[in-house]
């Protein structure tokens, strides 16, 4: 009996931390009514010095378009895996997208900044349409994107 | 006689076999076997592609056509969701990165392990 509850003890102390350190959040791309085909997006982290920290979600799953989305490519290296099982459908004009995540708490107020590149059909390409700091004050404000999103938000 | 009479028969059969196959819509062996060669002038055509190749178009820029490889080819489709559904080329090797729920997701550090994002558009 000692050993059950040492055992659970130890579990619990183990899970906890790791249930403490994610957040569940709720992304919103509302796009824009560009009129096109669906668009292409690259949702992805960098640091506080600018560098790749990893994807959360790519709209399109079609790889040979991924350089469009220029500046995820040449951060991630264009590497497909990066985005493996975090891949679903482009997204069409004027519809809105919504992700729900549990993001590592460590993200926030970090210096951690939020990327949505975007690219459709016959259009211009649209790198780094969105860039936003991950703050805990950021949270439930709407950011403006310039061609193919109207505007993102982040709820924490 | 007895002899020439069977060849008669079988010279006589074939002849009759080659000009049926001559004169009717078998294989031609002819140029021009397009649907449109077989209409008499002045006859209004619609021709339909059914094959729901929405793709014909350029996808983004026109240089992107250089590359296209055969799986590529097979999962054209483009339109929204369409493109992710297919499993004939499910990986990114071969045209396609994994659709979320195939495969795990990345373990990169953002989000809790094994657990992908979810996703949904209206």
């Amino acid at each position: 009996m000692k050993s059950l509850i040492a055992a659970l003890a130890l579990s619990t102390a183990l899970i906890t931390p790791g249930l403490a350190m994610a957040r569940p959040v709720t992304l919103t791309v509302n796009m824009a009514d560009y009129g096109g085909r669906p668009a292409y997006l690259a949702i992805y982290v960098t640091d506080s010095s600018g560098a790749y920290a990893g994807s959360l979600w790519m709209a399109g799953g079609k790889t040979r378009y991924y350089r469009h989305l220029s500046d995820w490519s040449q951060l991630s290296g264009g590497d497909v895996a990066q985005v493996d099982g975090i891949t679903g459908a482009s997204v069409g004009s004027g519809r809105t997208m919504e992700m729900s995540v549990d993001l590592t708490d460590a993200l926030f107020d970090a210096g951690y900044t939020l990327h949505i590149d975007a690219a459709a059909e016959d259009m211009r390409d649209s790198p780094n349409e969105i860039a936003v700091p991950l703050t805990a004050a950021g949270g439930g404000q709407a950011v403006s994107g310039r061609r193919y999103i109207a505007d993102f938000t982040y709820r924490l | 006689m007895k002899l020439a009479f069977p060849l008669f028969l079988i010279s006589t059969a074939l002849g009759f076999g080659s000009v049926a196959l001559a004169s009717g819509q078998g294989l031609s062996l002819t140029a021009g076997t397009s649907p449109s060669s077989h209409i008499a002038p002045g006859t209004d055509v619609t021709l339909i592609d059914d094959d729901e190749d929405k793709d014909e178009s350029v996808w983004f820029w026109s240089e992107s056509d250089d590359d296209r490889d055969a799986c590529e080819d097979a999962n054209l489709g483009g339109d929204e969701g369409e493109d992710e559904s297919d499993s004939t080329c499910a990986i990114g090797v071969t045209g396609n990165a994994a659709n979320s729920g195939t495969v795990a997701p990345p373990q990169n550090g953002l989000f809790t392990d094994g657990i992908a994002p979810v996703v949904t558009t209206n």
